[in-house]
């Protein structure tokens, strides 16, 4: 076995969550619908305010191919269509829809049969359903599958749970098994590839064992357990450590034969096929020192955070700071009346402040940064150079290669800010590249 | 429900070791040589380790006062060097001498060049080398075994005349012998070293490679006919564990890579023993940590690691 990235156990305060089962939640009355929750262009509003519309309608256009559409989560009338806060950061346009209460179906929704083994078909369903990656990226999945048909081997399904203290993925893991294979095989079919990779961390021990005894009789689909580690659950070090692949710097998965699909994705797109059901709901794991208990819930997209941690029971203590995502990525936010989005896997609400309180010393060269840095990188000295703006310094220590992941960060003796540095640290270097061509043109 | 919602940047959870917990390791890790110190050797030395962590202390406090700048007692950092620098000093010094080592430990070489981490040799052992503008107070010994000052050759200057010392080597695993108050007992040393790695303040490296290279350096060329003999008082005598544990270790002057580690242990190594051979003077250790403290920067050049998506032959 080849070995492995790099990547540290986290110790957090967060406790074990009980991934099943999950919770579902009363609906709230007016959902927030942001037209902007994927990566690539924001969906265009194809409803009107006041019209009605159905659970499971499309209310936004996909806007070219990199984009998603978004559906109609709940029955209802559209109040408005304005710039709202988003869980992505900023604001966003947004389709504010009040809640009927009567979870009336759009009549366009049906099974999707011919899909099962057309690839064109499925690729079709799946961007007409706006499926993203709901790992937390939210690539939108049919450009995804676009970009690799044809060009690889292997499917890798993410059952890693980026984020520590999280259980989102494990619980769709437990409860939507059938659905997963279905999805994994669709998956498959839609790529070309011959087999697929089911990759799940260790410390999810009831979804390895049931997921193993539903395998496909073919061995088209291998499970691979792999080490609580963070990150596993990254796209470029998930490639790696199952397949022994290195994508080079800039390259994508599809460069090495590959495509990594998070577990939920897989189950969204043997839904849209199933029942035909867009992507509208997802799981969402409420955590942290606020919460009196841990638990997975599933939610509706656009469902304000205020709405889910009051119908979840409500704080025990009033939270000091709440994150959408998880404890080493997600966003701090200071409202909580946005709606979730597609790539929202977690909500976590702390009692305390954390970190931001903590002594601040200078860099003591201590040299963990570096031992753990999951690429290879060597923040120390990118934190050096980026306080000096040292442009062709930051470009000969590749930057541009750091995945902000924050295990550097959470390492650091010293509490210094390394992901806020990196980040810098690329926002000068992307300045000075611009300078350097600016004169080179200007020289001409 | 929530008002006033904190708002910062990730992670929002942080691991366990700060630099002041790391400090206190080293502390709590020093602290069995010292007291074998303290027993051999007695109150005299018990003043100078005290003369020494003040006046670290207190020009630590003093020049970032001076200089307008944060107070940093709270790092600790100031009350490590102090215990190192009076370690690597005599038992007979007169206390005035490491009042002057804390003086140009912490201002010469850590402060002036911006404190913490911005130093590029290491404080104590600088301050030791300078001290050596002294030479006959720096060389004059006690017998360990009584506090009446008979000036008694160490084990290393001994050696120094070809010839092996008269203690035993257990004397000197143990800390029976003449030599500095914080050097002379290996087993102290060792049980440091080890409390260290198990609560991974340090990484093996460095101690392994510079501890490996004397021994087979000495094993290749003894002084004598017996070989091993030789290679073991090498290792026991002078201050090579104290060194190579807690010297060569500290974070700020050595490499911040494994590979590094290892060429900076061999690199110490090999001068030590040049030095112990061919020098005028017996010990090597300090002379070649520092020489090594220089050459950090280019070990840290030398052996960047590969970052990830690099490799020459990566697929395309």
């Amino acid at each position: 076995m080849k070995l492995h990235i790099p990547g540290v156990r986290i110790k957090h305060t967060l406790p074990d969550v009980a991934p099943v089962p999950s919770l579902t939640l009363p609906l709230p009355e007016k959902l927030y619908m942001p037209l902007s929750m994927h990566i690539g262009a924001p969906a265009a509003p194809c409803v009107s305010v006041g019209e009605q519309v159905y659970k499971g309608q499309k209310i936004g256009e996909a806007r070219g191919a990199i984009s998603a559409a978004v559906h109609a989560p709940v029955s209802g009338t559209v109040l408005a269509i304005e710039q709202w806060p988003s869980a992505r950061g900023g604001e966003c346009e947004t389709v504010i829809i009040e809640n009927d209460g009567l979870e009336t179906l759009s009549p366009d929704l049906c099974p999707h049969p011919e899909c099962e083994n057309d690839a064109d078909a499925l690729v079709a369903l799946v961007r007409e359903c706006g499926i993203v990656g709901m790992g937390g990226a939210t690539f939108p999945t049919a450009a995804k599958i676009d970009s690799a048909r044809g060009k690889m081997d292997t499917v890798i399904l993410n059952g890693a749970e980026c984020e520590p203290g999280l259980a989102s993925d494990y619980a769709a893991m437990l409860e939507r098994s059938d659905a997963l294979l279905h999805g994994i095989r669709l998956l498959l079919m839609a790529c070309g590839a011959k087999s697929a990779i089911l990759a799940i961390e260790e410390n999810k021990g009831e979804a390895i064992s049931l997921l193993s005894g539903k395998l496909p009789a073919d061995g088209s689909v291998k499970l691979q357990t792999l080490p609580s580690l963070y990150p596993q659950g990254g796209e470029k070090q998930l490639i790696y450590n199952t397949t022994g692949r290195e994508i080079r710097s800039g390259g994508l998965p599809a460069d090495v034969g590959c495509a990594v699909f998070n577990v939920e994705t897989a189950i969204a797109v043997a839904e849209a096929v199933e029942s035909g059901m867009p992507l509208i709901e997802r799981y969402c794991t409420l955590s942290g020192s606020a919460f009196a208990q841990p638990k997975v819930v599933r939610v509706r997209i656009g469902t304000p955070v205020r709405h889910i941690s009051e119908a979840a029971g409500g704080y025990e203590t009033a939270p000091k700071k709440i994150i959408l995502g998880g404890p080493m990525m997600g966003m701090s936010v200071y409202r909580t009346d946005m709606g979730v989005n597609k790539g929202s896997n977690g909500i976590l609400a702390m009692a305390e402040s954390g970190s931001e309180s903590e002594r601040q010393t200078s860099c003591i060269r201590c040299g963990r940064c570096v031992e753990n840095c999951p690429m290879g990188l060597m923040p120390n000295y990118l934190n050096l150079f980026t306080r000096k703006n040292a442009a062709e310094k930051l470009q000969e220590y590749h930057v541009f290669d750091c995945l902000e992941c924050g295990v550097c960060a959470y390492g650091c003796p010293a509490r210094l800010p390394l992901v806020q540095q990196m980040k810098l640290g690329k926002a000068r270097l992307r300045a000075w590249q611009n300078a350097e061509k600016a004169r080179k043109e200007a020289q001409k | 429900m929530e008002d006033r919602l904190l708002v910062s940047a990730p992670p929002h959870v942080r691991g366990g070791d700060d630099t002041q917990s790391i400090m206190l390791r080293v502390i709590i890790a020093l602290t069995p040589a010292l007291l074998v110190g303290f027993w051999r050797f007695g109150l005299p030395t018990l003043m100078i380790t005290a003369v020494s962590v003040g006046s670290c202390v207190f020009f630590e406090w003093g020049y970032r006062r001076l200089a307008r700048k944060s107070c940093t007692l709270g790092d600790y950092s100031a009350v490590v060097t102090g215990l190192l620098l009076s370690m690597t000093l005599s038992p007979a010094v007169p206390l005035w001498l490491p009042l002057i080592g804390g003086f140009f430990a912490i201002v010469v070489v850590k402060q002036l060049y911006g404190g913490l981490g911005k130093n590029f040799m290491n404080p104590a052992l600088a301050a030791r080398c300078f001290l050596f503008s002294w030479a006959a107070l720096m060389n004059s010994w006690v017998s360990p075994r009584g506090v009446d000052a008979v000036s008694s050759a160490t084990p290393l200057s001994v050696m120094k005349g070809m010839a092996l010392p008269a203690e035993s080597p257990m004397d000197c695993f143990l800390g029976l012998r003449a030599g500095c108050i914080g050097e002379i007992s290996a087993a102290a040393l060792l049980l440091g070293g080890a409390y260290l790695l198990l609560t991974k303040v340090i990484r093996p490296h460095i101690p392994l490679s510079y501890l490996l290279t004397v021994a087979v350096l000495t094993f290749l060329f003894p002084r004598g006919n017996e070989r091993l003999t030789w290679m073991l008082y090498q290792l026991l005598s002078g201050g090579l564990l104290l060194g190579a544990v807690f010297m060569a270790t500290d974070y700020v002057t050595s490499p911040g890579t494994d590979r590094g580690r290892v060429l900076y242990g061999i690199g110490c190594g090999v001068i030590t023993v040049v030095i112990r051979y061919f020098g005028s003077y017996p010990e090597g250790v300090s002379f070649s940590i520092l020489i090594m403290n220089l050459l950090v920067w280019l070990l840290d050049k030398w052996t960047t690691p590969r970052a990830f998506g690099y490799k020459k032959e990566a697929n395309t």
